[in-house]
This record gives structure tokens, C-alpha cells and sequence, in this order.
């Protein structure tokens, strides 16, 4: 063939393209199992607490609210979703929030907080906490009397969590 | 860079002369922003060295196949996989370190040491001379971000600290400024330049120096040729005289 040619080097670069192509397959091949359990190695004790005993994997996901930090499918049980949410404190709060696979939420469970004792904390006490798991995922969350930044920001993290299981 | 100045020289003398970063100002951009620990320099180090080793023994294999006008191309294909793969044994192994050195794992692509070694020596030398140019070239940038995080991380946080990257486990840290005396400017982007500026006018301080010493030599030898031949040509003046 013409090394000059417009051909060989359409066939040299194909070739490289393909060569380097399957390297990368095989390369991800081995890091993905690695990579993806290794996100999921730090919430597997707060994922745990919603589905024990479950196995875990740590979905891809698009999020237009901003506000889920991470998505994770408990094999044959449901999906949990991790939402940062701001309420009456300006640093905001993080929980999780589980919907089964029949679309009733499988749990909530607050990871950090630092909500004002009396007023914004009731959010996480177990008179509200009863109320967000009774809902499914066609409801929204309640508002808080007393508590109505925080409470607000969980029902904009569970819309925005309900949005994604919608879209699977 | 001289190649016959590489071959003159030892080890620690090319680590100076042809150092990518404080003697040819290479891949200046990633050594700014990643020098703030000695953890981020060695991990950068060792994927640009893996990098830069394996991009120069590829590309001397496939340079005597590749047609000009498509040789941009084909080392950017090279480079840019071996890049990828590097960042993804480092995602799945050292997943803190890739973290903290984010995009500038990715941007090693475009550093202009990798792309400027297979141009410049890689595409025109064998593959042993090549890998030999790539793990010289990898170690002297390496050194160079060493030397620029030692700096920053003692004067800026007046701890030597350096830990498992696997792990994140602390492996030694070692207290060298009392609390409340260290520079926390060392730490951002401008003590990242003064520490740069000092390193590189040392680096040229010393390339003067030598210069100046071997212009005198070589002066010197001049001079005394010249005697030489004065004295010779007098010699047979007088010879001359006395027949």
C-alpha cells in the first residue's frame, strides 16, 4: 500500500483507534467492579441500616435539582438515593432516602445535621421520620409547622429523588 | 536540549540541565497546582513517568509507519490512551489520590513534555534510547515537583507528611516549623510561583556558573596554545639565528 496514499493512513489511524479502543475495554473491565465498589465501600454501613444484608451498586445518574450526591440499587429491594438538602443552617444536611421496588419508601435516615434543637431537628425525629415512610413515590413530603426550611428541603430532596426513580 | 550534553553528563547533572520543568519551563501548569503535598508529586510523577516511558517506546515502534502528515494525530491517540488507562488504575487504586488530583490526571495529555519528547527525540531514535529519554525525562520532572512540594508543604503547613496512597494511611509526619510560625502563602497559587521562580533562578544560577567555568577553560587553553606557538616560532627563530 502507498504510504503517501489517503487509504494507509485512513487503515493506520482505524487500526490504532481499534487497538487502543480494546485496550481501554479491557482495562475498565478490570478497574470498574473495583472502582464502583470502592463508591459504595464508604455508605455501605448507612446503606446497610436501610436494606440489610442487601447487595449494593452505585448507579450512574443525572440530576437536573442538584441535589442527589449519590444513587444506589439494593439488589431485588429498591433503589436508595443520598440528597443534600439546605434548611435553617446555610451548610444543609445530608440523608438518605430508599423507595421499594413497588414505589413505598423503604426508609430515611438522616447521615449529618446540625438543625436547630426544638425547631428544624424535629425533622428527624421519629413523629415526621413515620410520616416520610409511609408515603410512596407518587407523594410529596409533608410540611413541618416550626420546622418549615428544613422540612421544605426534605420534600425538594424527595421530589428530586422521587423524579429519578420515575425515570429508571 | 543537547543530546551530547545528556551523554556527558551524570545523573543528578541531567536531572538539572535537562530537567523538563525548571530548565526547558515544561509542563509548568500541573507542577503549580499539584505541588501543595508530597503524596500529590509522587503520584504525579510516577503516571507521568509511566506515561512518558510508554508513550516514547510506542511511538519509536509505530513512527517508522506513520506518514507525516498524520504523525500529530496518531501520538495524540497513544498518548491520550495511556493516559486513560493510567487514570483509571489510579480511579480503582488509589482512589483518594486520584480525587485530590482531579482533572490534572486527565490533563496529562496535553503536557507539553509528553507530546515534546515523542517529537523531538522518540520519532527518531530506537525504542531502548527512547525508553531511556522517557524514564529520564519522567524522573527529572518528578524531581522537580518533589522538590517543589517539599518546599510548599514545609513553609506552608510546617509539617512533613507523607501517606499511603492506597490506603490514606499516614505513613510519617513529621513537625519541622512550631505551630503558628509556618507561611500559609507557600500553600496557594502564589507561593505555588515564588517557589517556582526561586527553583528555576537556581537552576540557571548554576547552568551561568558552569558555563562561565568552561568558557574560562576554554580560554585558558586557548591562551596557552597560543603561547605555545609563540614560544615554538621563537624557538626557531633563535635556532634560525644561531645556524
Amino acid at each position: 500500500m502507498n504510504r503517501e496514499g489517503i487509504l494507509y493512513k485512513v487503515v493506520l489511524l482505524g487500526v490504532l483507534c481499534a487497538v487502543c479502543g480494546i485496550l481501554l475495554a479491557g482495562v475498565n473491565a478490570i478497574t470498574e467492579p473495583i472502582i464502583s465498589e470502592a463508591a459504595i465501600a464508604n455508605e455501605k454501613v448507612n446503606l446497610e441500616k436501610i436494606y440489610p444484608g442487601a447487595t449494593f451498586a452505585a448507579i450512574d445518574f443525572e440530576d437536573e435539582s442538584g441535589m442527589i450526591t449519590g444513587a444506589y440499587s439494593a439488589e431485588g429491594k429498591g433503589m436508595i438515593y443520598k440528597i443534600h438538602a439546605v434548611g435553617y443552617n446555610s451548610d444543609g444536611f445530608d440523608f438518605l432516602l430508599a423507595f421499594n421496588e413497588d414505589g413505598t419508601v423503604g426508609g430515611f435516615q438522616v447521615l449529618e445535621e446540625n438543625e436547630t434543637a426544638g425547631f428544624g431537628k424535629r425533622c428527624f425525629e421519629d413523629e415526621y421520620v413515620s410520616q416520610i415512610n409511609a408515603l410512596t413515590s407518587s407523594d410529596t413530603a409533608p410540611l413541618l409547622s416550626g420546622a418549615t426550611l428544613t422540612s421544605t428541603g426534605i420534600q425538594k430532596g424527595f421530589d428530586a429523588a422521587k423524579a429519578l426513580f420515575e425515570a429508571r | 536540549m543537547s543530546e551530547s550534553n545528556t551523554k556527558k553528563r551524570g545523573f543528578w547533572s541531567e536531572m538539572i540541565y535537562n530537567n523538563p520543568v525548571f530548565g526547558l519551563y515544561l509542563g509548568i501548569c500541573s507542577t503549580l497546582a499539584i505541588t501543595t503535598t508530597l503524596n500529590n508529586a509522587i503520584g504525579m510523577g510516577v503516571a507521568v513517568i509511566v506515561v512518558l516511558t510508554i508513550s516514547n517506546i510506542v511511538i519509536s515502534l509505530i513512527a517508522p509507519l506513520t506518514p507525516d502528515e498524520i504523525h500529530i494525530p496518531v501520538y495524540i491517540v497513544v498518548i491520550a490512551t495511556l493516559v486513560t488507562v493510567v487514570g483509571m488504575i489510579m480511579h480503582a487504586f488509589t482512589p483518594e489520590l486520584y480525587s485530590t488530583l482531579g482533572t490534572f490526571i486527565d490533563l496529562i495529555v496535553v503536557n507539553c513534555i509528553i507530546l515534546g519528547r515523542a517529537e523531538a527525540y522518540a520519532c527518531s531514535h530506537n525504542v531502548g534510547e527512547s525508553a531511556r529519554d522517557g524514564l529520564m525525562m519522567g524522573l527529572s520532572y518528578t524531581f522537580s515537583l518533589l522538590a517543589m512540594s517539599l518546599i510548599r508543604q514545609i513553609l506552608g503547613s510546617g509539617v512533613l507528611e507523607l501517606s499511603n496512597p492506597m490506603t490514606n494511611q499516614v505513613l510519617f509526619s513529621l513537625r519541622l516549623i512550631p505551630a503558628g510560625f509556618e507561611i500559609p502563602v507557600f500553600t496557594t497559587q502564589t507561593g505555588a510561583f515564588l517557589t517556582f521562580a526561586m527553583l528555576a533562578a537556581g537552576v540557571a544560577a548554576i547552568k551561568n556558573s558552569d558555563e562561565k567555568k568552561a568558557a574560562a577553560a576554554a580560554k585558558a587553553k586557548a591562551d596557552a596554545a597560543k603561547a605555545a606557538a609563540k614560544a615554538a616560532t621563537a624557538s626557531a627563530a633563535k635556532a634560525k639565528e644561531a645556524a
